[in-house]
């Protein structure tokens, strides 16, 4: 047996992707452990009462805002019999009601109403050291960062500002400069599993190769100049793209004979990739991880968020909260609208990602002794200036076998 | 069958507007991507927008093209550049309810179910359920009926996997 912490990181054990026993301890030791997950963008959240449903890992919770504009969040299950209490996915309520037996709670989770408490006529009912106090719904601490809502079950974790870390909250900050305004949801459900598309979201090496959209068309070649960022645990990670030089990039390409160095094809309507420069440093795209399901993406001037919520070990679903500014002229507007061509499930430079990430899945299909490879760019797991590299995986794989105690295959 | 003129039956809307359906399904059934835009005027605007977003007044779609270009644009891609599963298409669509009827234009709300089938090897020959839900059309009626707009609006939010080929 290799100690877990030195292999795991180049070579990850396939059942980690399919077994149920490392699945439902991830629900505890990630979802539930010292972790804090994001739920909501507050702009979803903009006024008292405003409540919205999501996942802590398998578990779904409640997400509200108070009379007084606090937010609060709690599990999703009554107090009583386990019932889901909150059945729509947002909305606006000054309570929330389990339909089951009519047990209420306020907007931080409390018990408010119990019927039949005292029976009927002195006949049934709960005894006397009925304590509605000891019996709310389980409640969540929940902190917002930039705009961000997380949640986490562990009263001990860290500050959220301290759990994003000084790293990665620049990266934030720079895209959440200004109040957002939401655009629109997609979801796409995958057959995968959640840490497949963990992988692929820090991963750069396939962004030129198995995206072909930018290249077939002659936009720009996958040379471009760029880097990772990893925080100091390496569980979150910052991704970012930006163009060199056309002479640089042609070059390289050309020598390396790719098929994905072609120039044949243009597009029709090149309208689509207009952008607008907006944030700085600008960058062509950029992609931050936090740690376990947040993806936090700019690409052009697509804005959004992407939660990936684990659905057992075989499947997860991956929800796109698309957003501008609260401040967007019609122009930005439009752009866009436009260019959210280019992700989501039937973007032209995202598709692939959920694809790519069942066909892992099917490959490995109850390899319990086989393991992947993961040494592009030396076996180290640090920031770098180049894309092609594999060190933000191996920082996750790292991470993750520290809370997991996964044993190399 | 002349349906531009101003004294054409309901029916003979109906049967044209169904024979548009048919058409626009079979071309993407039978594979002839190429096909698609021509159903378009070339200022065409055509948008697969989730029910969700609809509901919410939230604008973003799951594809838009603006313009017949666009549409070529994408039927290009999926050809050259994107990475999905083969698969086929098949649309069951409904009768047309017609919301509005001038002489130049009509506007209409079909039902359609779009079952896709897998042909990886993995799934080969597995159909599923892959969106439901209503084209909310402006049709430009001359000799040759076009769409002006097509909105699909898709009940199905949480698609299957990926979306690659137009609904």
């Amino acid at each position: 047996m290799i100690a877990p912490d030195a292999a795991i990181a180049t070579r990850v054990p396939y059942e980690v992707y399919f077994d149920a026993d490392i699945y439902a301890r991830e629900q505890e030791r990630i979802f539930r452990g010292p972790h804090w997950t994001y739920v909501a963008l507050d702009s979803e959240l903009p006024n008292p009462k405003d409540f919205k449903t999501s996942f802590l890992g398998d578990t779904p919770i409640v997400v509200t805002r108070a009379a007084d504009g606090e937010l609060h969040a709690f599990i999703n299950k009554c107090a009583h019999r386990g019932a889901l209490v909150c059945r729509e996915p947002r909305g606006n309520k000054a309570t929330h009601q389990c339909v089951y037996h009519q047990w209420s709670y306020d907007l931080a989770g409390n018990l408010i109403g119990v019927p039949f408490r005292r029976g009927i006529e002195g006949k049934g009912g709960y005894g006397p050291d009925f304590d509605t106090g000891a019996l709310g719904l389980t409640k969540l601490r929940v902190d917002a960062y930039s705009g961000l809502i997380f949640v986490t079950a562990d009263p001990e974790v860290e500050s959220l500002f301290d759990y994003i870390g000084p790293q990665m909250r620049p990266w934030i900050d720079r895209v959440y400069r200004k109040p957002t305004r939401i655009l629109g949801y997609t979801r796409q459900f995958v057959r995968a599993n959640w840490k497949l598309y963990a992988e692929n979201i820090r991963d750069p090496y396939h962004a030129s190769l198995l995206h072909l959209f930018h290249t077939t068309f002659g936009i720009y070649r996958s040379s471009q100049g760029g880097g990772i960022i990893l925080d100091e645990t390496g569980r979150h990670s910052f991704l970012r793209a930006f163009k060199r030089t056309e002479a640089e990039e042609t070059e390289s390409y050309k020598a390396a004979d790719l098929r994905t160095y072609k120039e044949e094809y243009s597009l029709e309507d090149p309208s689509l990739l207009r952008s607008r420069a907006e944030l700085t440093p600008e960058l062509t795209n950029s992609i931050q991880t936090i740690f376990p399901g947040l993806v936090l993406q700019q690409i052009a001037n697509t804005l959004a968020t992407r939660q990936i919520v684990p659905k057992g070990p075989n499947a997860y679903e991956l929800i796109f909260t698309y957003f501008g500014y609260a401040d967007d002229d019609d122009e930005i507007a439009a752009i866009r609208l436009k260019q959210a061509n280019l992700v989501g499930p039937g973007g032209y430079i995202s598709m692939e990602d959920g694809y790519a990430t069942e066909i892992v899945q099917q490959g490995i299909v109850e390899d319990r002794s086989g393991a992947s490879f993961m040494e592009l760019g030396g076996t180290t797991n640090e920031s770098d200036e180049n894309l092609i590299t594999e060190a933000s995986l191996r920082a996750f794989w790292t991470y993750y076998n520290r809370l997991m105690d996964i044993h190399a295959a | 069958m002349l349906l531009d003129k101003p004294n054409r039956s309901p029916a003979e809307l109906l049967c044209a507007l169904t024979a548009l359906n048919a058409e626009y399904a079979r071309a993407i059934d039978s594979g002839d991507l190429e096909a698609w835009p021509r159903f378009f005027v070339q200022s065409a605007r055509y948008a697969i927008i989730p029910r969700e977003n609809a509901a919410l007044g939230l604008p973003v779609a799951l594809m838009l093209c603006i313009g017949t270009p666009m549409m070529c644009d994408r039927v290009a891609a999926i050809r050259r550049a994107n990475i999905f599963a083969p698969h086929v298409y098949r649309h069951i669509v409904g009768m047309s309810v017609v919301l509005e009827d001038s002489p130049t234009v009509v506007r209409t709300s079909t039902n359609f179910a779009v079952f896709q089938t897998l042909l990886d090897p993995i799934d080969y020959g597995k159909t599923i359920t892959y969106a439901v839900g209503e084209y909310q059309d402006v049709i430009e009626v001359a000799e040759t009926f076009r769409f002006r707009e097509r909105v699909v609006i898709t009940d199905t939010a949480k698609i299957p996997t990926l979306l690659a080929t137009p609904i």
